[in-house]
């Protein structure tokens, strides 16, 4: 079954009443594995990520009803996905700070969690992303490691095409400048 | 770093989940989402109750704060209308907030035991006694005087 008949077949449960339960379970089966990755790449810890995972589904229940399916199902997904990871850091007292500061929190979560592997060029790619401005990180991250389009994206942030692919490019810029510097 | 060496780090991430992490999670998820979904519904319920009663306290307050306003005022309207039954349109709008017929002033009928008052003098004789002309320039005195007009209104 393509992606697109799921996203028909989960939208048209969804709007039913009767059938609605069934759809949620299919959406979360569907869509938990790459939305938890996209959150746990943002906020790097896993509690957080699993929270965050669970705040955005339920809100997905909640508004439901509101989703007319005139965009893709996965990019409001990614858009609620994205809004909540927002909101976590601007809501927290221990995140609510300046960018930078932000960064090298992320980077310090990072090297002191025992769920990461110890592959060196990884910890230091990750390293490099979590150093970049906000929305180049998440730029980056939606189109490197998920793969949309920049029109999905452009959904997903509410920016133009044009800004988007001159963020991605800054962010590759910074990222082989930061694994130059900081190579072993 | 080239492109060429983004592409050797591909999607791998330095990050793992516990071990059956995501089984399961969607039926978690969808009874937290039922839990709070209920208490949403109980506390609009509960909001909507708080705002029907306090609308209705307010119509309550507002009703007893202007109607004793207004209860002493009744009576006189309507000696007032009784004192006019000229104005018969007005009276029959009004004549059901009037219960009852306001009592004539009843003048006690003169004792007996008592002499009557030399001094008080009835008002007929007086009007016999006068003049056509004083009739007539006491009638255009009473025509001319405000007051008089007023008071008989």
């Amino acid at each position: 079954m393509s992606e697109a008949t799921v996203d028909a077949d989960i939208f048209s449960m969804l709007n039913a009443p009767e059938t609605r339960e069934k759809g949620f379970l299919l959406l979360v089966n569907t869509y938990k594995e790459p939305i938890y990755w996209h959150i746990r790449r943002l906020v790097v810890s896993h509690d957080d990520a699993e929270d965050i995972l669970q705040e955005t589904f339920i809100k997905v229940y909640r508004f439901a009803g509101s989703y007319k399916g005139d965009s893709r199902l996965y990019t409001w997904l990614y858009r609620i996905a994205t809004n909540e990871c927002l909101q976590f850091f601007r809501q927290s007292k221990k995140w609510n700070s300046n960018s930078g500061r932000r960064n090298e929190m992320l980077v310090g979560e990072m090297a002191g969690h025992d769920g990461h592997s110890g592959d060196t060029i990884l910890v230091k790619f990750q390293e490099a992303i979590l150093h970049l401005p906000e929305k180049q990180r998440l730029v980056f991250n939606l189109r490197y490691y998920d793969e949309l389009s920049y029109e999905d994206i452009s959904q997903i942030l509410n920016s133009s095409v044009n800004t988007l692919k001159t963020n991605y490019h800054y962010a590759r810029e910074r990222i082989e400048q930061y694994l130059k510097e900081h190579a072993e | 770093m080239n492109e060429e060496e983004f592409k050797e780090i591909g999607k791998r991430l330095p990050y793992s989940v516990p071990d059956g992490f995501f089984s399961g999670i969607a039926e978690k998820t969808l009874a937290e989402a039922r839990k709070r979904e209920h208490a949403r519904v109980v506390r609009i319920r509960i909001w909507r109750s708080v705002v029907a009663a306090s609308l209705i306290a307010a119509a309550w307050g507002t009703y007893y704060l202007l109607i004793p306003a207004r209860t002493p005022e009744m009576p006189i309207v309507a000696q007032q209308i009784h004192r006019q039954p000229q104005d018969t349109g007005f009276r029959e709008a009004v004549t059901p907030v009037v219960s009852k017929k306001p009592e004539e002033p009843q003048t006690p009928e003169p004792r007996k035991d008592i002499a009557p008052d030399a001094g008080a003098e009835e008002i007929g004789p007086l009007l016999e006694r006068l003049t056509d002309e004083e009739l007539l320039e006491l009638a255009a005195m009473y025509k001319a005087d405000s007051f008089m007009e007023t008071s008989t209104q």
